[in-house]
């Protein structure tokens, strides 16, 4: 993977990139936030780590003018900076996921895959986990090679999971994306569906949890390649 | 606009006494001397004019009426009445009604009135290039069944009238001056001596050192009493305060310092190990103890930011439970490999009796640290329940968890900043520090009970006026 760290504090980005170069990571600092704007222009990274304050630019600039210009390059930030203003205000202007300093590098090494798999399915038209393989075109998931029967809806709650990755979905949120109006499921019907899609993708790493009183949470357990 | 720095200096009290004073008594002599000119006019012109009157009766009681007509023989006694005033020149005319002149300077100014009966009549006019003020009188003089009425008018320039006028009124404006002086000064003593606690404690204040907090001992007069002991109220607020931070900064202090000490002992250690494996376990402890660490310095910065934020007062109104189910979600997303089950509970609420003012940044911090106390302490097949119910005067925000509990007895204690009932293994000892400086500063009340399934309850009771 070919990443670009945005970082003005030369022991602790030293300290990353080691460690990003031992998982076998192409990974380059830039210190200045004005000069690393420049380099963004011309070169494409598959991930992008950057910090908020930054000599000359500050992160915030740099994600915004990126986003301006239709680079979908997924940032993560690392930020330092103490309140959930700065985690909102970074999420808001673009970034894919956020990591407050310090931070455990297994935690941040998990990120980037998860942020870099993503990106990946989206561009390979498949979504690869593990054992599990979802192909967004035909529809079809797979276990271990073996296929998975879904039926229709199955399908579509499988999708409507798969892009909400780590949020949380209510059952109306649900119902909403995959009835119609004419439809009108009982919020038992909705359970009962997501019960049958648990079982089925029971062997696989991606499962969902419930959170009684607010809704259901998508996940899929985090293998290193 | 351009700003002009404000330079004006402060007034004292002293002078403002001393300037309300000084105007009082410029109003006054100002009064006094309009009242004493028209007193030192009047008493000149009455003087001056009963002279006048004088010499012209004198001569009235020398004219004679003859067959050749009135004749007039002017004592000399009569000019020298009017002629008293040195610098002043006298002038005269005698003439009949019919206005022929008998003798004197037939160029007089006339009354602007006909003169008639004894009444004397007193006027003003230019005369020879000077104002003049003049009498005008009359007689009726009978001889037989002959009468004719001989007039006489003397008048004399003013200089004398004016002089005594204006040594009238340099006089008595002189003492009216020394009077208003002599009262300034007693005035300036007085003041000074009704001003002297305040100074006295002005001068206390200004001298002391910042770490001086004696309280004022003076006796103030009853009119100040209150004033200094809201001063000594304040200086003792001003020293609990102080002492205060100054415990925390000493906690915060040790806290840090033993923290990074382990660490430092446990990387010194692992760094004489000689075998791999001791070392690495070494390192695996020293890792936790940057976990540790880590919350530590997390939770100390939390704690202070809920602090300024209390300080600076920020509020605004937000749904208490669009904040709960957010700040869950955040959780339970870092949660999401664990085996707690979260619930999230809305107990009939009514409307938007979950709308609460506050400052909603401290207080998604002060549920995070329930959330993650309840983490913490809970066994790994924990059940967390955020609630929010109604209650009469307002809201109120509950989370229940499956955890040890803490007993009762130490309740109080645990919302004490350091105070950790797990003796400092895993908890900082802040996280419900934090949640009760959250719940002052939003005026919540803080309760902590049992949970019915046996671990804590941590219930936050919110006032915004109920249902209504």
């Amino acid at each position: 993977m070919r990443m670009l760290y945005i970082e003005d504090n030369r022991e602790l980005a030293e300290t990353v990139i080691e460690r990003f170069r031992n998982e076998g990571h192409a990974i380059d600092l830039e210190c200045d936030g004005e000069e690393a704007n420049e380099l963004l222009r011309h070169k494409q990274f598959d991930l992008i780590l950057l910090d908020i304050n930054l000599p000359g630019k500050s992160g915030f600039e740099i994600l915004r003018s990126m986003r301006a210009r239709k680079d979908k390059t997924p940032v993560l930030i690392l930020t330092a900076r103490s309140e959930i203003d700065d985690r909102v205000i970074g999420l808001d202007a673009g970034a894919d996921d956020y990591l407050l300093k310090p931070f455990d590098f297994r935690e941040l090494s998990a990120r980037c895959r998860a942020l870099a798999r993503r990106n990946a399915g989206n561009a390979r038209n498949e979504f690869i986990h593990g054992n599990f393989v979802f192909n967004l075109a035909s529809k079809c998931a797979t276990i271990d090679g073996v296929d998975v029967e879904l039926r229709n809806r199955e399908v579509q709650l499988l999708e409507v999971f798969l892009n909400n990755l780590g949020q949380v979905l209510s059952k109306e949120d649900i119902a909403d994306r995959i009835y119609t109006f004419e439809e009108a499921p009982t919020l038992n019907a909705i359970e009962q569906l997501i019960t049958r899609l648990r079982k089925k993708l029971d062997r696989s790493p991606f499962f969902v949890k419930t959170i009684r009183g607010l809704g259901y949470i998508a996940h899929v357990n985090d293998t290193p390649d | 606009m351009l700003m002009i720095p404000r330079t004006k200096r402060r007034q004292s009290m002293r002078q403002r006494l001393l300037l309300g004073m000084l105007a009082g008594f410029i109003a006054i002599l100002s009064i006094i001397s309009i009242g004493l000119w028209r007193y030192a006019d009047n008493a000149a012109n009455q003087s001056y004019d009963r002279l006048l009157s004088g010499a012209a009766l004198v001569i009235l009681e020398h004219t004679f009426l003859t067959t050749e007509g009135i004749s007039v023989d002017i004592p000399y006694s009569a000019m020298e009445t009017v002629g008293l005033a040195r610098d002043d020149r006298v002038f005269y005319r005698i003439y009949s009604q019919n206005g022929t002149t008998i003798t004197g300077d037939s160029q007089l100014p006339l009354p602007d009135v006909i003169v008639n009966d004894k009444i004397p009549y007193y006027f003003d006019a230019w005369y020879s290039l000077e104002r003049a003020h003049f009498i005008v009188q009359s007689r009726l003089l009978t001889e037989g069944s002959h009468s004719d009425t001989v007039i006489v008018q003397i008048g004399h320039t003013r200089r004398a009238r004016n002089s005594l006028r204006t040594d009238l009124i340099v006089n008595g404006f002189s003492i009216a001056l020394i009077v208003t002086l002599v009262g300034l000064f007693f005035i300036w003593i007085g003041i000074n001596r009704a001003l002297h606690p305040l100074i006295a404690i002005e001068e206390d204040l200004r001298q002391r050192e910042v770490t001086d907090f004696k309280l004022l001992q003076v006796k103030p007069p009853r009119e100040i009493a209150s004033l200094i002991s809201s001063i000594n109220a304040y200086i003792q607020r001003l020293k609990n305060s102080l002492e205060h931070s100054q415990n925390f900064i000493a906690d915060v202090t040790h806290q840090t310092r033993t923290s990074l000490g382990t660490l430092q002992g446990q990387l010194g250690l692992a760094t004489q190990e000689t075998s791999l494996e001791a070392m690495r376990e070494r390192l695996q402890r020293a890792d936790c103890q940057v976990q540790r660490t880590i919350r530590l310095n997390n939770q100390l910065l939390s704690h202070a930011m809920v602090i300024h934020r209390a300080d600076k007062q920020e509020t605004s109104k937000f749904s208490l439970v669009d904040l709960a189910r957010s700040t869950l979600e955040q959780i339970v997303r870092d949660q999401i490999h664990s085996h707690i089950e979260f619930e999230f509970i809305l107990e009939d609420l009514a409307g938007e009796s979950d709308i609460i003012s506050g400052d909603p940044i401290s207080l998604r911090e002060a549920l995070r640290n329930l959330l993650d106390n309840a983490v913490r302490h809970g066994p790994a097949t924990n059940k967390i329940d955020v609630r929010i119910c109604n209650h009469q005067i307002g809201v109120s925000l509950i989370v229940d968890d499956k955890g040890p509990g803490i007993a009762k007895d130490k309740h109080k204690k645990v919302l004490e900043r350091f105070y950790s009932d797990t003796q400092g293994h895993t908890g900082s000892g802040l996280g419900l520090a934090i949640v009760n400086a959250v719940a002052l500063s939003h005026k919540a009340i803080l309760s902590l009970q049992n949970s019915q399934s046996g671990g804590l309850r941590v219930r936050l009771d919110f006032n915004n006026g109920g249902l209504e």
